[in-house]
């Protein structure tokens, strides 16, 4: 790379600065998925390297999700149970389905995240050591990495954001029933045993009398674990994959940059530099061929990312539009009869959030894609050789057609496909408050 | 009088051949003897079982219209009625467009081949046949599971219907009607006795024979497209070796070359020796291979002093043009392939829409009548599922092919074309260019073939059904 830019001989006035004379040692080394990485080892679906090493510390560290799966079994068995107790019970039923699919979502999640380990630490090495490094090679200025930082940040801000929001909601959700229990403990004769207890974290029903402690506590522990786990669960899985999706976003950015770019780089041919016309021709088109490859790399990337991330993405919004359902159900049947419809309103909200997040970025990689293709007719490509011009009109075809990921055969993520999710859901929601009117 | 060669894509499809022949199909073509006399027995065989198809639907119309006056018979009868007009429908269909039918049937009989690609196209076509035959088998199982699970679940509950009271017009009696899978008017008596095994027969044979002539049309359209896909999976895995191919045929030589050396992402292969003739004929000597790399980089050839400008003999460049014209030439028998097939069956697709729209509507009406998990809940229920299913299954083959057939332009600018010749060059851009849009067939250019539609289909289904309980 150094020879390259001396053998253009760059004027005095020239802004680009010589950039890829040097590579500083750290390009190599972007820390870009590190958060992401830690919650996901935090949360037992992924080992970090060290302890990945050493196969004792390995065996450990798989136990750990192992005896959660236990305790969840043991909580889905309670839950189940608790379903076919209060069957007639539309109010406990609507509860429990809603706390059910929640739960078994996240840790469905979970268990696809360890299976896929492999491919996922792929697609992070991909990103951080081939990916990035190639965009920066591009760059002719420091505004890529300036990009890349800003875009890091981000994605860290919005891990942190949304693991403080869904654990803060988990605290209150845990601590409101066993407070209340602690509170009013003369009122425990005149529970009714057709109604489902009101003191634990979530309705569930044991054979066995659970109200007293130590038993109590026990149970109340346990149902505290499974819940702090499945959120952990659901905020490492969901933030790891929206980094992805956003650095993809970005990547596309970097390259769109680069194109508009190559214009510093390679003044037109017409302007003066007429000594200078064979060479300028194959360098032009070595930097677009390289620029070619990075494009390739990327969509290479999408693929992949792609591919694991489709079946999980099916199933999480088909939960989450069983959620809304469920959520719209209990404000159809709590309507006007005073009960709080703003924590209805909040759960529909949170229940939305996640898919929304996700169609927000997923349009953002379309867009950013198709950004490509203006960035590359934006360049003057008319002064350039016959060469070049035909290279660009194939890159140009192929950025007509925008990259997105997609969710099972069903749906393509992008907003379009969250406003026909949320038709669905105001239709479920028509019907069923059409057959309980009746 | 011709020489009956078992080729092509009938040898693919004999299978399914076979049974639509059995079936009664007026399939009389791709027989070993095609004398006259046996032709005619197979064309009174299907004479006879048309029929015996139409005289049983009629039977059947003759029923609906003797019982149109209660609401709930005429709806249910309307939807028996429409169900196995898909069968007559597509029999006649079949019978009247024979010609077309085995034109499509004999597009693959000259198909080109090359040395080169052969193996990776033997692979992909064992492929094909092998899901051709899988679909065929699946589709047939469903067949008789349905046909028995009708047949069963006529002898569940209790076989009347409701009519009113002759004495008293307020109220309404049950009168008790035969105990067939299909509600029908015979001239005979049919309530027991021999009269009810002679109809039960009939129509047993009749519930099977229609289900198959329905089914397997669909599955014979779905082969197709089965084959057109394999046949693009093969397309765009040699692009990537014949790209590799053509970058030895650069005929310009940069000065920087070693700035930038190119290095194929690809491991070392050596020569496919799959059809060591038909490469070992173009070349007459040692020399000849051992400067024939497929695995390098583009410029790292260029140098190595042997004839001509560009490193490769007159042969080895000939055989690179035909690994392009091969390219091409599949690529535009998969074209034609697929135009014949929208040109054979879109009005037949066209026609199953229209009939299915106003089965599926008088479905969603049924369907606002159930009030518990019984009989009627079953049947109205096991329609709905079978009609969506035969959508689904035309709706899921067209994607595929959408699917398949615009991916072509990605993997054609996948692979390392900006390091090939100019001709490898031009090759590629044409390709893209024509790749862009994909290949998609249409039933009559009313509507395209795609899982779009069966979700339209479905979403229309829900919208009916709620606008008619409502109206409830």
């Amino acid at each position: 790379m150094a020879g390259t830019s001396t053998a253009l001989g760059r004027d005095a006035e020239c802004e680009t600065t010589p950039q890829r004379t040097y590579m500083r040692a750290d390009d190599k080394n972007w820390d870009l998925m590190g958060l992401n990485l830690t919650l996901l080892s935090l949360a037992g679906v992924l080992p970090t390297p060290n302890i990945a090493s050493s196969s004792w510390k390995l065996r450990f560290y798989h136990a750990y999700p192992s005896l959660m799966l236990v305790l969840y079994l043991m909580v889905f068995t309670a839950q189940c149970l608790a379903l076919y107790k209060f069957w007639g019970d539309l109010d406990a039923i609507t509860d429990n389905a809603f706390t059910m699919v929640g739960v078994f979502m996240c840790y469905i999640q979970a268990a696809y995240a360890v299976t896929n380990s492999r491919k996922i630490l792929r697609l992070v090495d991909t990103l951080q050591m081939k990916l990035t490094p190639q965009m920066l090679t591009l760059a002719s200025g420091e505004d890529q990495s300036i990009m890349v930082a800003k875009t890091a940040r981000k994605t860290r801000a919005l891990t942190w954001t949304m693991f403080v929001i869904v654990h803060g909601m988990l605290i209150s959700w845990i601590a409101m029933p066993i407070i209340q229990k602690y509170s009013h403990e003369p009122d425990e004769e005149h529970r009714n045993a057709d109604k489902p207890s009101p003191y634990f974290c979530f309705i569930i029903w044991l054979p066995f009398d659970a109200t007293r402690s130590p038993t109590y506590e026990i149970v109340y522990t346990i149902q505290t674990i499974c819940f702090l786990m499945a959120c952990l669960y659901y905020t490492s899985m969901n933030t790891v994959f929206m980094t992805f999706i956003i650095h993809t976003a970005t990547q596309f950015r970097g390259l769109a940059m680069s194109l508009r770019d190559m214009d510093k780089l390679f003044p037109a041919q017409d302007m003066g530099l007429e000594d200078r016309r064979l060479p300028s021709g194959v360098e032009l088109n070595a930097h677009f061929i390289e620029c070619i490859k990075h494009h390739q790399a990327i969509i290479r990337f999408a693929k992949e990312l792609n591919e694991v991330l489709s079946p999980l993405l099916l199933f999480y919004f088909f939960c989450s539009q069983l959620i809304m359902c469920v959520v719209t159900f209990q404000v159809v049947l709590s309507w006007g009869q005073g009960k709080s419809v703003l924590k209805f309103v909040l759960g529909l909200a949170a229940a939305a959030c996640g898919p929304l997040v996700f169609c927000w970025f997923g349009t953002d990689i379309m867009q950013e894609s198709l950004a490509v293709q203006q960035a590359a007719y934006g360049c003057n490509w008319y002064h350039h050789p016959p060469s070049f011009k035909f290279l660009l009109s194939v890159v140009i075809m192929r950025a007509q057609k925008p990259v997105h990921l997609s969710a099972g055969m069903f749906y393509e993520v992008s907003l379009t496909t969250f406003t026909q999710m949320l038709n669905t859901v105001y239709t479920y929601f028509a019907v069923l408050k059409q057959l309980y009117d009746e | 009088m011709y020489k009956f060669r078992l080729h092509g894509l009938v040898a693919d499809m004999w299978p399914l051949i076979r049974i639509m022949q059995m079936t009664g199909f007026f399939l009389l073509d791709y027989h070993e003897d095609m004398s006259f006399g046996w032709t005619s027995i197979r064309a009174g065989y299907a004479g006879s079982i048309s029929g015996l198809m139409v005289i049983q639907f009629a039977l059947i119309f003759i029923n609906l219209m003797k019982q149109s006056d209660d609401v709930n018979d005429l709806t249910a009868n309307t939807i028996t009625v429409l169900f196995f007009v898909h069968s007559l429908v597509k029999f006649f269909y079949f019978a009247l467009r024979r010609g077309k039918f085995y034109r499509t049937l004999a597009t693959w009989n000259n198909a080109n081949s090359h040395p080169l690609f052969s193996e990776n196209h033997s692979r992909h076509h064992a492929t094909a046949v092998g899901s051709m035959r899988r679909l065929v088998m699946y589709v047939g199982i469903g067949i008789i599971i349905s046909g028995f699970a009708w047949t069963i679940i006529t002898f569940v509950g209790d076989s009347v219907h409701e009519i009113p009271d002759p004495e008293n017009a307020n109220e309404t009696i049950f009168e008790e009607v035969p105990r067939l899978m299909l509600r029908s008017w015979y001239p005979w008596n049919a309530l027991s006795g021999g009269g009810y095994v002679v109809s039960f027969v009939i129509q047993i044979l009749w519930l099977f024979l229609a289900l198959s002539h329905a089914m397997m049309m669909d599955t014979m359209f779905c082969c197709w497209l089965i084959y057109t896909c394999q046949q693009l999976v093969h397309l765009k895995e040699i692009m990537k070796p014949l790209m590799e191919l053509s970058a030895s045929l650069d005929t310009l030589v940069p000065h920087s070359a070693e700035l930038f050396r190119a290095v194929s992402a690809t491991t070392n292969n050596p020569i496919t020796s799959g059809d060591g003739d038909g490469i070992r004929a173009i070349y007459s000597n040692q020399h000849d291979f051992s400067n024939f790399r497929l695995n390098t980089g583009a410029l790292a050839n260029i140098n190595s002093g042997s004839v001509g400008p560009n490193g490769l003999t007159k042969k080895q460049e000939v055989l690179v043009r035909s690994a392009i014209k091969y390219w091409v030439e599949r690529h535009k028998h998969v074209v034609r392939f697929v135009s014949n097939i929208g040109d054979t069956y879109g009005s037949a697709l066209l026609l199953h829409m229209l009939i299915s729209t106003v089965t599926l509507t008088l479905l969603a009406y049924q369907a606002t009548k159930i009030e518990a998990a019984n009989v009627y809940a079953c049947t109205v229920i096991g329609y709905l599922v079978y009609t969506l299913a035969q959508v689904f299954l035309f709706c899921f083959f067209g994607n595929r092919l959408i699917e398949e057939s615009s991916s072509v332009m990605e993997a054609a600018y996948s692979c390392q074309w900006y390091d090939g010749s100019e001709e490898a060059k031009t090759f590629i851009q044409i390709v893209c260019q024509q790749c862009q849009k994909a290949m998609s067939i249409s039933g009559a250019k009313f509507f395209t073939v795609s899982l779009d539609l069966f979700a339209s289909v479905l979403g229309a289904v829900v919208t009916y059904f709620m606008v008619l309980v409502q109206l409830n």
